[in-house]
């Protein structure tokens, strides 16, 4: 985890736990060592778990399948975010009647999400005849799920077509596959609705509920100088509006050349 | 090899501190070399993207390594003619820095003769160079030993361990291109520019069979005669018609038919005919997200594999009819989808641009 990264999910945490809720880490034995390391699991007033993923998923390919893993482990309805979001409000009425949420839909751009006969798949894998392939995709950086009976119908299918995914140079057409677009197909197959906190992608441009990295996790890889701008807004932020987070931020290590 | 760069390492019993502050107070060191193309060249922004080739050994004990593209160089258009017109690879110049014992790229620079110019990444899109001469890398030669010496030619064994996107191509001269092996390519900076520029409108292309590239491109949009083109792909769609077709086209590039190919006959007059498909798997509506002004077109695709469909389809004065072409159906059962009517598709020229932009920017950074 690179200090862009840590800093993000700690101001993510802190709004989060003040706007909308306590929050729980869902980590496999690395992460979770990591997080212990620096004294940071109780920075989640839920906790850090710890969960591990199925060994005949490809850990390279399906690099985000502890979502799906996770997510099966809560037993209350619950939202489920991507460390590289930040919820600036309260999102709980917005949620109140909705059955699935997501943070918005995208396009069917083929280049994302080319056609599933362009998978390599196990011989005997056959998609399900119910699955309507023309619905748009929908991004899961916030999920939101109220019925166990549909997440479980969720994460099966999208366990069952990584296990028999093939493909093991795409890190990404899979990946987004089964988790973006298994979900609403899954969804229009049972006849549920899926509610977005954007519909359409330029909305996200003028919206002020949400903070995503997305791809521009990337360039705070490999850029220094916007990786050191970005963590020193983000403890700035922190120092301002959540003074009990930027305490445990200012004792660690790692952002102590941020603060000088 | 390993030696070259055994000084970044940290040495047996040195503590963390003690190595990171080493690394710290290390100037910047030679560590790869940056190729200039006019395709990656923007006067708008009197930027270079730039393609670099690192030292493999050195790339390699750095978290994370540094990727190929995705850099940006600005210089004004006297330096980027002078650049392109190198023949060869630019030195790229990196300081480390050393944190809890992990090592990073903090800074990156070109080094010209005696201008420096700062490199950053940016994630910038950045078509692989068709030819790459640099002087040897250890493991090859020592680069200093090598002063002086002939430069080497990128090749495709050279490429898994450097990282280099070495493809054939051929040769621009007066207007024309001809096809045939690129033993160093003969096009030099004007006529390729010429090319790119519009130059090549009256220009003629035939034959010809190469992966990659984009001067093609450039100049099919100044409207002139190719025909039997095959083996183009990636990038060198996007960048193939160029303009108002660009987005048309990125439709195109993302097409995942791996190993496709895609000939067509002639393009004249804005009218473009007689594509055949080969070997992809083509999504709904992957080549109708343009606008072909004042132009027709039409098409078909020929199965070349139990995945293939066939596709008809029009442009007319700038838009696309959508009930205006039919697409078959997968032949292999229970693995492929069904196709319909392009109806929820997105067009016109901006169809994925604010995805492209946002997921590339992210969204809501100001809100921090």
């Amino acid at each position: 985890m690179q200090d862009h990264d840590l800093a993000c999910l700690m101001l993510s945490v802190a709004a989060y736990e003040r706007y909308n809720g306590r929050t729980r880490l869902y980590a496999d034995a690395q992460a979770k060592a990591w997080f212990e390391e620096r004294g940071l699991c109780d920075i989640f007033s839920r906790g850090c778990e710890l969960f591990s993923v199925p060994e005949d998923i490809d850990p390279v390919v399906f690099w985000a399948a502890g979502k799906l893993c996770a997510l099966s482990l809560e037993e209350e309805p619950a939202v489920m975010l991507d460390t590289d979001l930040i919820v600036w409000r309260s999102i709980g009425k917005m949620l109140k009647d909705k059955n699935v949420a997501v943070i918005h839909r995208e396009e069917l751009n083929p280049e994302i999400y080319p056609d599933p006969g362009s998978f390599a798949m196990a011989e005997d894998y056959r998609y399900p005849a119910g699955w309507d392939f023309f619905v748009r995709p929908a991004n899961t950086a916030l999920l939101f799920i109220r019925e166990a009976s549909f997440r479980d119908a969720y994460v099966k299918e999208s366990l069952r077509f990584m296990k028999a995914c093939r493909e093991h140079q795409d890190r990404l057409c899979p990946m987004v596959f089964a988790e973006q677009r298994i979900l609403p197909m899954v969804a229009k197959e049972r006849g549920v609705s899926v509610w977005a906190f954007c519909d359409r992608l330029e909305q996200l441009r003028e919206q002020s509920l949400f903070t995503h990295l997305w791809g521009h996790k990337n360039v705070l890889k490999y850029n220094r100088d916007e990786q050191k701008g970005f963590v020193r807004r983000c403890l700035d932020r922190m120092r301002r509006e959540f003074p009990e987070m930027y305490a445990r931020a200012a004792a660690l290590y790692e952002f102590g050349e941020y603060l000088c | 090899m390993s030696k070259r760069f055994s000084w970044l390492d940290r040495q047996p019993g040195e503590a963390v501190s003690v190595y990171d502050k080493r690394i710290n107070e290390l100037a910047a060191f030679h560590a790869g070399y940056a190729f200039f193309t006019w395709q990656n060249y923007s006067e708008e922004f009197s930027a270079f993207s730039v393609w670099c080739v690192w030292n493999g050994e050195c790339n390699n004990k750095l978290s994370p390594p540094l990727p190929a593209g995705g850099f940006m160089m600005h210089c004004d258009d006297s330096t980027a003619q002078e650049l392109v017109t190198l023949g060869h690879g630019v030195p790229v110049f990196v300081k480390v820095y050393a944190k809890q014992g992990f090592l990073h790229a903090e800074r990156l620079a070109v080094a010209d003769k005696e201008c420096v110019y700062d490199l950053y990444f940016n994630g910038c899109a950045c078509i692989p160079p068709e030819d790459l001469c640099y002087r040897p890398y250890q493991g090859e030669e020592d680069p200093e030993d090598a002063a002086g010496q002939p430069l080497s030619k990128g090749s495709g064994e050279e490429r898994s361990s450097f990282r280099i996107g070495s493809i054939s191509g051929g040769s621009f001269r007066r207007g024309s291109y001809v096809p045939g092996p690129a033993a160093g390519g003969s096009y030099t900076a004007g006529s390729y520019r010429k090319a790119a520029g519009g130059s090549y409108q009256s220009g003629s292309y035939s034959g010809g069979s190469y992966i990659g590239g984009s001067y093609i491109g450039r100049a099919l949009g100044g409207g002139g005669s190719y025909r039997a083109v095959s083996g183009l792909s990636g990038s060198y769609l996007r960048w193939l018609f160029g303009g108002s077709y660009k987005n048309f086209l990125s439709s195109a590039l993302s097409i995942r038919g791996s190993g496709f190919s895609f000939g067509f006959g002639s393009f004249r007059n804005g009218s473009f005919s007689r594509e055949s498909f080969l070997r992809g798997v083509y999504p709904l509506g992957s080549y109708f997200h343009g606008s072909y002004l004042n132009g027709s077109f039409s098409y078909g695709l020929s199965p070349a594999g139990s995945r293939a469909y066939l596709l008809n389809g029009s442009f007319y004065g700038g838009s696309y009819h959508k009930g205006s072409f039919i697409l078959g159906g997968f032949t292999e059962p229970g693995r492929g989808v069904r196709i319909q009517e392009a109806a929820e598709e997105p067009s016109g020229p901006d169809a994925y641009r604010p995805r492209r932009i946002i997921e590339e920017l992210g969204y809501g950074l100001d809100l921090i």
